[in-house]
C-alpha cells in the first residue's frame, strides 16, 4: 500500500513536471534566437505540445493542411478569410522553411483580397528566411509588376522588377525559362527608356543574350539569344 | 568470457524469438495501414506539400510505433517472466541475473531494429511511388529515432525491473518519453537569466538525469541542411545515446539482483 502511495505520487510529480516543461517556451526562445522554428502562443495547444516533443515539421504540415481547409471552406470567403492571415503566421514561425505557404498565400492576399500590402510583407517575409529560393523573388517581381505598372505605367516598377528577376536567375535551380524572361525585360525596358537609359538596358540584354548563347542551360535558351543577337545584327553567321 | 557472450547471445535470441511469437512486429500491421493510408489521404489534404508531409509524418509515426514497439515488447516478456515466473526456469540455469538483463536488452533492441527498418523501408518505399526525393538526411533522422528507441528501451527495462508491478512502471516509462522530448526547455530554465540558483542547481541536476532526446532530433535537420549530414553531431549523439543506455542497463542490473522474484 505505502510502495502504491509512493509510486502514484512520484508518476503525478512527474506529469506536472512534464506540464511545467510544457510551458517554458519563452526561456526556449531565449536559448535559440537563431534557431528557426518557433512556436507562437496562438497555436492550439495540441499543436504547442507536439511541436514542443520534437515533431514541429510534422505540425508544420498539419498547420499548412488546416490552411488549405481553411481557405477550401465557403465560410471563410464570407468572412475575407479573417483568420487567414494568424493561421500563416503561426505556420511560417514554426517553419520559415515552409516555401509553398509564402507563395499561395501571398498569391490569395494579392489577387483575391486585393491586400498587396500583405501580400509584400509575406514575400519578403519568406526571402528573409530562404534567400536562395528563386521563386519567391519572381513572385515579388510579378506583384510589384502587377501592383504599379499597369496603372501608372512608372519605369521604375518594371526596372525593379527586372531586377528582382535578374537575382532569382543568379540563384541555383532556377528555371531556364526565367533566363527567357529576364531577357525580354530588358528588351521591354530599352524600349521604354530615355535615350541613355535605352543603350544602358539594350547592353543588359545583348550581354545576357551573349551569355546565353556562350553558356546555354537549355537548347532552347540558345536558339532564343541566337535569334535575337542575329536580329540585333550581332551575329552574322 | 566466451561462454558468457554465448549465454548473452541466447538470452538475446530467445528474447526476439518470444517477441515474434507474440507477435509484436504486429505493430508493423497498423503502421503500414496508417501509412498507406496516411499517404493517400496527405496528397488530398496538403497540395503543394505532398512530399515533406508524407516523409515528416512517416517520420514521426516510425518513432510513436517504434516506442510502442519498446513498451509493448518489455512488457509482454517482463510480465511472463514476473508475473508468470517463467524466470525462474532461466535462473536455475547457469546465467547471472545481469547477463539474463543485458540479453533480454539486446534481443528487444534487435526486435526494435528490425521493426523500425521494416517501417522505414516502406516510407521508402512509399516516397518512391510518390515520386519523392529524399535526400541524405533521411539518414541521419533514421538514426536519430533509433537512437531515441535504443535509450527508451534502457530506462523502460530500468522502470519495469524497479518499479512495485509493470504497469506503474510502464506508465513511468511513457512519462519519461515525453520528459525526454522537453529537457530542452528544462536547458533554457538553467540558463535564463531570471532564474533562482537554487532552481537552476536543482534543474542542472535533472537535466543531467533525464534523457535529452532533441540531441537525437534530426528530423527537423531535413530542411536546414539541404541534405548533408553533420557527422561530428551525429557521432556525439550516438555516443550519448549509447552511454545513457548503458547507465540505465547498469543501475537495471543492480536492482534486479537485490529484487525480490
Amino acid at each position: 500500500m505505502k510502495k502504491t502511495l509512493i509510486s502514484l505520487i512520484a508518476l503525478a510529480a512527474l506529469a506536472l513536471f512534464a506540464l511545467y516543461l510544457v510551458r517554458a517556451d519563452k526561456e526556449y526562445g531565449a536559448l535559440h534566437p537563431n534557431y528557426p522554428f518557433k512556436e507562437t502562443s496562438s497555436m492550439p495547444y495540441y499543436a504547442h505540445a507536439f511541436s514542443f516533443m520534437g515533431f514541429r515539421a510534422a505540425v508544420a504540415d498539419f498547420l499548412w493542411m488546416d490552411i488549405v481547409q481553411y481557405i477550401g471552406d465557403p465560410e471563410s470567403s464570407k468572412t475575407k478569410y479573417k483568420e487567414l492571415y494568424a493561421k500563416t503566421d503561426n505556420l511560417i514561425s514554426l517553419d520559415p522553411k515552409f516555401t509553398y505557404s509564402y507563395l499561395s498565400v501571398s498569391g490569395i492576399y494579392m489577387f483575391e483580397l486585393k491586400d498587396s500590402e500583405r501580400a509584400l510583407g509575406l514575400i519578403d517575409r519568406g526571402i528573409e528566411k530562404n534567400p536562395d529560393y528563386w521563386v519567391l523573388q519572381l513572385y515579388r517581381a510579378a506583384y510589384v509588376y502587377q501592383m504599379n505598372f499597369n496603372v501608372s505605367n512608372k519605369l521604375s516598377d518594371l526596372e525593379s522588377a527586372a531586377l528582382r528577376i535578374e537575382k532569382a536567375v543568379g540563384l541555383k535551380e532556377h528555371p531556364p525559362m526565367l533566363e527567357r524572361t529576364l531577357g525580354s525585360f530588358y528588351l521591354k525596358l530599352s524600349e521604354l527608356s530615355s535615350q541613355e537609359r535605352k543603350k544602358y538596358w539594350m547592353g543588359k540584354a545583348i550581354r545576357h543574350w551573349a551569355k546565353m548563347y556562350e553558356f546555354p542551360s537549355e537548347e532552347l535558351n540558345r536558339k532564343y539569344a541566337e535569334d535575337h543577337l542575329r536580329k540585333f545584327g550581332l551575329l552574322n553567321n | 568470457m566466451r561462454a558468457s557472450a554465448e549465454k548473452l547471445l541466447a538470452v538475446a535470441g530467445n528474447t526476439f524469438k518470444e517477441c515474434v511469437r507474440h507477435r509484436i512486429l504486429n505493430v508493423l500491421l497498423i503502421f503500414a495501414a496508417a501509412m498507406i493510408g496516411g499517404s493517400f489521404l496527405i496528397r488530398e489534404l496538403a497540395p503543394g506539400a505532398e512530399d515533406r508531409a508524407l516523409i515528416d509524418t512517416g517520420l514521426a509515426l516510425t518513432e510513436l510505433f517504434g516506442f510502442l514497439t519498446v513498451v509493448l515488447s518489455l512488457f509482454i516478456t517482463s510480465y511472463e517472466e514476473f508475473e508468470m515466473r517463467n524466470i525462474w526456469i532461466t535462473l536455475t540455469k547457469p546465467v547471472s541475473r545481469r547477463l539474463f538483463l543485458a540479453g533480454k536488452f539486446l534481443g528487444i533492441c534487435l526486435t526494435v531494429t528490425i521493426n523500425t527498418l521494416l517501417m522505414l523501408l516502406l516510407l521508402l518505399a512509399l516516397a518512391g511511388i510518390n515520386l519523392t526525393t529524399v535526400n541524405l538526411s533521411f539518414i541521419a533522422a533514421s538514426l536519430g529515432i533509433l537512437l531515441t528507441l535504443y535509450v527508451s528501451v534502457g530506462f523502460t527495462m530500468l522502470f519495469m525491473v524497479a518499479s512495485t508491478n509493470l504497469t506503474t512502471g510502464t506508465l513511468f516509462a511513457v512519462l519519461f518519453y515525453l520528459i525526454g522530448h522537453l529537457t530542452q526547455n528544462l536547458k533554457a530554465i538553467i540558463s535564463g537569466q531570471k532564474t533562482a540558483e537554487a532552481v537552476k542547481f536543482t534543474a542542472t541536476v535533472f537535466y543531467y538525469i533525464l534523457p535529452d532526446f532533441a540531441a537525437f532530433n534530426f528530423r527537423e535537420q531535413l530542411y536546414l541542411s539541404a541534405g548533408s549530414i553533420h557527422y561530428p553531431l551525429l557521432f556525439k549523439a550516438s555516443a550519448y545515446g549509447l552511454l545513457y543506455a548503458l547507465i540505465c542497463l547498469l543501475i537495471a542490473g543492480f536492482a534486479f539482483s537485490k529484487k525480490e522474484l
